[in-house]
């Protein structure tokens, strides 16, 4: 028997019984839409958390800090110098390895100051880093004294003697600036030795894009630059080198990985040589995991009503059978083969299943819709950010109407070994 | 002319709950090609049981059935299937028509199952269909069609893929004496035409006549085996 024969006997029997046909693959839509639906909250969730960690801080970067514990016993503290960074370099998939330094400054620009971190970076490498200039242009190798603030630097100005609070009328790009690295700048503590912090006269090389929590507020400095900067401070405030305490050790090394499903790997392979390695990829992980149970759930949620759908489909399929029991036996007596007979079935059942998958992926796109369109105005209402809460990849799309034709298929499978084995004698003697 | 079914020491038993009832003992036949052969019983006899093994429908209990280089009581369901797809049409008493099928549909069906292309097979149908007079029945199911009509349909769904033996079970024991003939005339003509070997199982006497060897059958056991002198021709003739 040809295919085609087949998929038009096939289509004609379930055509022959419209209202029941229908049904069962109504319950199939509601059974595949209903897993689709589940499934795309969960993709959605993920995406959520991808997004807001993000927002923390570059995902494709693995930072290599000091321990903050003594070192074990027995455990030599591998330290964060020249060394360590040659040796990251070499890694595969490693983009970019900064050393950074951090020291706690001030920025005045006439009435206005603005306090936080100075980090020291090597300027060759901030493009590897994804830094961008919004304004002006990034670090370079001959800069002194300069800098470049993050895109969200303007606000962190304030004035200092303003009872209130008001926008800093300042241009980061025009201004004249100065830099401290006093860290009590602005507040005197009575009975505390004054010291004599140097104040040094910056450029601003420029501003970056708005970016994350983390370059959002920064101000960053040739790490050479700043390393001058630090020995000063320390003269100034007459603090002798600490024995034992390394002047080459960074504070922190910034390593960059070419693509996110690398950090892992290359956050490893740092922690085995030694080194106390951290990255957003393990908040991402951890976070990832809660949406992947919460997903599993809501999948089998919408599993079980696919279930329903598949007994569903047996039950048409046997229905049927005892409907057309004298017929299968007389197309078993005129010639039909057992296979052709297991065929039909099955390929009955398939087609149930098809239709719904296929029906039901255009439901589950309306539903799917409906809740971001909802969402968005629920989003709006709360000042959530705008992220779809239900999103439908591809791959599902696709994988959603292979497996309710295989749902179909092995539903199927029971009521069609049935019909394969009815005696044919028995069928036709069935009046 | 070589003989194309031999039965040897058939033997069928049904179990009916505790009791066992012997539905054949003992049947050896031979039967030519090209031969017409009636199998005259009441019912009970066991008739209908020895062409249902001949057909592969029925696994004897025990005995030997040879089709040609076939050993039917030795094949599984799927060879037998295959077997009768190729070598073997159907005459019901019942008709046996799927109600939901037109006539020239229910006469391709078998063509289907055989994998022959819809133009072709819908081409053959409509030949025989006209042959059995159904010309202007091609498209009418069989509830639109009287008993006779539906039996040409189902003469016509037996013969149209020209098999090598036709078994007919009661062909005429819903029709009318008029009809039968009529019906008669058409399946024995056919088979000849086509050089077919047609087996007939009735209870009616007359339709005996049409063939060259009657085979009686009482209680499970071939009684007596009647040549035909006088044999009736059909139709063609």
């Amino acid at each position: 028997m040809s295919n085609i024969d087949l998929f038009v006997m096939g289509f004609k029997n379930l055509w022959r019984r419209k209202l029941r046909t229908f049904l069962t693959v109504l319950g199939v839509i509601i059974g595949a839409s209903s897993i689709i639906v589940m499934l795309s909250l969960g993709f959605g969730m993920s995406k959520a958390f991808e997004e807001q960690i993000a927002q923390w801080g570059s995902l494709t970067t693995v930072n290599v800090r000091k321990s903050w514990e003594a070192p074990q016993p027995g455990k030599k503290e591998m330290p964060l110098d020249d060394k360590a960074v040659a040796s990251f370099k070499t890694l595969t998939n490693v983009v970019a390895v900064s050393p950074t330094l951090q020291v706690y400054g001030s920025i005045i620009n006439g009435r206005y100051v603005a306090s936080g971190s100075i980090k020291g970076i090597d300027p060759d490498s901030m493009e590897d880093f994804g830094f961008e200039a919004a304004e002006g242009r990034l670090l370079n190798n001959k800069d002194t004294l300069t800098v470049v603030f993050g895109g969200q630097m303007q606000n962190n100005f304030y004035e200092p003697k303003a009872r209130t609070y008001r926008e800093p009328k300042i241009n980061l790009m025009k201004d004249r600036m100065t830099l401290t690295l006093d860290p009590n700048y602005g507040w005197s503590t009575p009975g505390e030795q004054k010291v004599n912090y140097k104040e040094y006269k910056i450029k601003v090389a420029g501003v970056l894009t708005e970016g994350n929590w983390e370059t959002n507020y920064g101000i960053y400095m040739p790490l050479k630059d700043l390393q001058q900067l630090i020995k000063e401070k320390e003269k100034s405030e007459n603090q002798k080198p600490q024995p034992g305490k390394k002047n080459s050790g960074y504070d922190q090394i910034n390593v960059k990985v070419n693509d996110m499903k690398n950090v892992q790997e290359v956050q490893t392979t740092i922690k085995d040589m030694g080194y106390e390695a951290y990255s957003l990829n393990d908040e991402l992980e951890s976070m990832k995991k809660q949406a992947a149970v919460i997903q599993a759930v809501l999948g089998g949620i919408g599993a079980v009503s696919l279930l329903v759908a598949a007994i569903g489909i047996t039950n048409t399929m046997v229905m049927s059978i005892y409907e057309r029991t004298k017929e299968i036996g007389i197309m078993k007596v005129i010639g039909a083969s057992l296979k052709d007979i297991k065929r039909l079935f099955l390929f009955e059942s398939a087609l149930i299943g098809l239709t719904g998958g296929v029906f039901g992926v255009g439901f589950s796109y309306l539903i799917s819709f409906v809740i971001n369109k909802l969402s968005v105005k629920f989003g709006a209402a709360i000042g959530s950010g705008s992220t779809k809460i239900s999103i439908i990849p591809l791959w599902l799309i696709l994988a959603s109407m292979v497996f309710s034709a295989l749902i179909g298929i092995v539903s199927g499978y029971f009521p069609a070994r049935r019909a394969m084995n009815l005696s044919a004698l028995e069928a036709i003697r069935t009046e | 002319m070589n003989d194309l079914i031999i039965l040897k020491n058939l033997r069928k038993v049904y179990k009916m709950g505790d009791e066992k009832i012997i539905a054949l003992d003992d049947v050896s036949l031979s039967i030519k090609k090209e031969e017409f052969i009636c199998l005259l019983g009441t019912s009970g006899s066991g008739k209908s049981t020895l062409l249902n093994m001949m057909a592969g429908l029925e696994k004897p209990t025990k005995g030997e059935i040879t089709i040609g280089k076939y050993k039917i009581h030795k094949m599984n369901e799927r060879d037998i299937t295959k077997f009768r797809q190729k070598y073997v049409g159907f005459v019901f008493q019942s008709y046996n028509l799927i109600p939901t099928l037109s006539a020239l549909e229910n006469v391709s069906l078998g063509l289907t199952f055989q994998g022959v292309p819809k133009s072709e097979r819908e081409k053959l149908a409509k030949k025989i269909l006209i042959d059995v007079g159904l010309e202007k029945r091609l498209h009418h199911k069989p509830s639109e069609m009287s008993g006779g009509q539906q039996q040409r349909v189902s003469i016509a769904r037996a013969f149209v893929g020209k098999p090598d033996i036709v078994f007919a079970d009661e062909p005429t024991g819903n029709l009318d004496t008029k009809t039968t003939l009529e019906i008669m005339d058409l399946i024995t003509g056919m088979a000849y035409d086509l050089k077919q070997t047609l087996i007939i199982v009735t209870h009616d006497v007359e339709i005996s006549d049409y063939a060259h060897r009657v085979v009686s059958l009482r209680d499970g056991h071939i009684e007596k085996i009647i040549e035909n002198e006088n044999i009736i021709k059909g139709a063609a003739n």
